[in-house]
């Protein structure tokens, strides 16, 4: 009756999966918008 | 001294509409990096949207009604996008060394409002009336009475915590973010850190 | 442009930009984010627990809730501020106790407030319970004290059979029909409106309930939930849901014995997380972790493409072209 998520255990570590799922995403998304290459703008020059 | 010449002087040196609505910016603003602040900004704007038609319906709406609980739906996953996004672009903003230059007070008022956040989001959990709200409140009043707030902030009192999470947070959430905006468009985009030999010309 | 940001970005090549269409397509993407989220999987809703559910299903913790609160030894009698002068739940940091210094501002009496307020609103339904009402209140302390003991031992024993909560024979006075008519308001699912109301019939103010339903069932729900502080819990959501991850380093010192174990766990986290919030907010001049960044490094992958373009563009001079400004620099 009860809808309870998986819960991991590592050491004093215990996640719900979908916090885990969360979490995982924060750190690929950041990772991969470190390193993915950016759409180029062509640049006008100094400060006007 | 006149106090609104001396505010509109101000104004006028440091935030010229250019620097407001600016429709060029330096070049090494350039990555994906820099789309999570903007990012936060429209979580902040839709969750404000859901949360408006969620507090013109009623605090009751949403359990009795599908559209409602559609709408709260909203409203829940534009909080998961706030604090994913905001706290991408804290890391962003800290890998960036983003306070130099004389932009401390970005940095303080951005932390600002990750905190008020917290809090907002905080009082929303204990209003939605359900089982979640009654275990946050019952647990989070002994840290409210522990430092002494508990009875001016009693998180049992629904109406209470109601009226901090649809009135008074949003509208300092609201104000934290437009002054960090603010800051932003008054100091411009902090420049990368240098690297390379400097020039003997420069200290 | 300011001559502030005219000066900043003096020698930096400038890129077009629209800030309002930036806008409004971030917009868009969020808004079909969450909207597809919200179709897909919907948001949790636990329904409340309440002191009906736990009337009906668990009488002998009804019962035993509402004894400790008419005898003045439950959690609750006994919390301290900001409810009573107890000492059961007073936290302190070293000498200091915040919560004895702010005082009792909501006074809660759980005898008169829990149950005797109550039963007298059953009294005028229910004659049998307005007697033992009055039979209870003409007694002194130390026989109302007798019966409230003996009462307490017998539902240690209780059996419960149907509806009935049978308990083995014993000189229990009026507090055994007390009780029992409070049961039974509580199943006919008036208790919380007749304990929160105080008086005023427009409350939104659900502090007594929400206190019974503490001090009876509402811990063990929370533990098959996973939300209970040693569980992680303040991160956890009901449901298949993702919950605050955000207040993982706040949750986590619950998981530390050191803290958990302590009487004063609640003051001492918010001590720790308060001097940690510090050094967040004033990290910009805390020698040291201001320079954490330029130590880490990231920032070379993020600027990345502007330190080959500046490189290429003045190869002998290399670095010089993101100096900022003489004067400007951190």
């Amino acid at each position: 009756m009860k809808d309870v998520p998986r819960y991991l255990h590592w050491w004093l570590i215990q996640i719900s999966v979908p916090n885990l799922v969360v979490i995982g995403l924060m750190l690929l998304i950041f990772a991969l918008a470190v390193v993915l290459p950016f759409p180029h703008r062509r640049p006008r020059g100094g400060a006007r | 001294m006149n106090l609104t010449t001396k505010l509109r002087r101000r104004l006028e040196r440091d935030l010229t509409l250019e620097d407001l609505l600016p429709d060029e910016l330096p070049a090494y603003v350039h990555g994906y990096v820099y789309l999570f602040g903007i990012a936060t900004i429209a979580s902040l704007v839709l969750l404000i949207f859901s949360g408006v038609w969620l507090a013109a319906a009623g605090p009751t709406w949403w359990h009795v009604s599908t559209l409602g609980h559609y709408i709260n739906s909203i409203h829940f996953w534009c909080v998961q996008a706030f604090f994913f996004f905001m706290v991408l672009h804290l890391w962003t903003s800290f890998f960036q060394g983003a306070w130099r230059d004389g932009r401390g007070a970005t940095w303080v008022v951005g932390v600002l409002c990750f905190l008020v956040g917290i809090g907002t989001a905080f009082t929303g959990y204990i209003s939605q009336q359900n089982f979640d709200a009654q275990w946050i409140a019952v647990q989070g009043k002994d840290a409210m009475n522990a430092i002494g707030v508990g009875a001016f902030f009693n998180v049992l009192n629904f109406g209470q915590m109601y009226g901090f999470h649809i009135v008074i947070l949003p509208v300092l959430v609201s104000a934290l973010v437009g002054l960090h905006l603010l800051l932003v468009r008054i100091h411009g985009v902090v420049r990368p850190y240098p690297v390379g030999v400097p020039r003997e010309d420069q200290p | 442009m300011s001559p502030k940001q005219r000066a900043y970005y003096q020698d930096v090549p400038m890129v077009p930009y629209d800030l309002i269409k930036e806008g409004l397509i971030a917009l868009l993407v969020v808004l079909v984010l969450v909207c597809g989220l919200a179709a897909l999987l919907s948001s949790p809703d636990e329904p409340p627990l309440t002191a009906q559910q736990v009337a009906t299903s668990d009488p002998v913790t009804f019962l035993q809730t509402a004894l400790g609160e008419l005898n003045g030894t439950d959690s609750i009698s006994t919390y301290g501020p900001p409810y009573n002068n107890g000492s059961g739940s007073v936290q302190s940091l070293g000498p200091i106790s915040f919560q004895r210094l702010a005082g009792v501002r909501i006074p809660i009496n759980t005898a008169s407030d829990d149950v005797l307020g109550p039963l007298r609103m059953v009294a005028p339904l229910v004659p049998s319970v307005g007697s033992a009402l009055q039979s209870f209140e003409r007694a002194g302390p130390t026989q109302q004290t007798t019966w409230e003991t003996a009462y307490g031992d017998a539902l240690n024993k209780a059996r419960v059979r149907g509806q009935s909560v049978l308990l083995p024979p014993g000189a229990y006075g009026p507090v055994a029909p007390m009780l029992t008519g409070l049961l039974n308001l509580g199943r006919a699912g008036l208790l919380e409106p007749a304990i929160d109301h105080s008086g005023r019939i427009y409350s939104t103010d659900n502090t007594r309930g929400l206190l019974f339903l503490q001090a009876s069932a509402l811990p063990v729900l929370a533990h098959q939930y996973h939300l209970v502080g040693t569980q992680w819990g303040m991160m956890n959501e009901t449901g298949n849901y993702p919950g605050a991850a955000w207040l993982w380093l706040y949750t986590f010192w619950y998981q530390v014995p050191a803290f958990a174990s302590s009487p004063n766990a609640d003051v001492l986290v918010i001590a720790t997380m308060g001097i940690l919030t510090l050094l967040l907010l004033l990290l910009p001049w805390i020698p040291g972790l201001n320079q954490l960044p330029r130590l880490l490094g990231v920032y070379r992958l993020i600027w990345r493409a502007y330190y080959r373009e500046q490189a290429a563009a003045s190869p002998v001079s290399s670095g010089s072209a993101v100096d900022p400004p003489a004067g400007l620099q951190a």
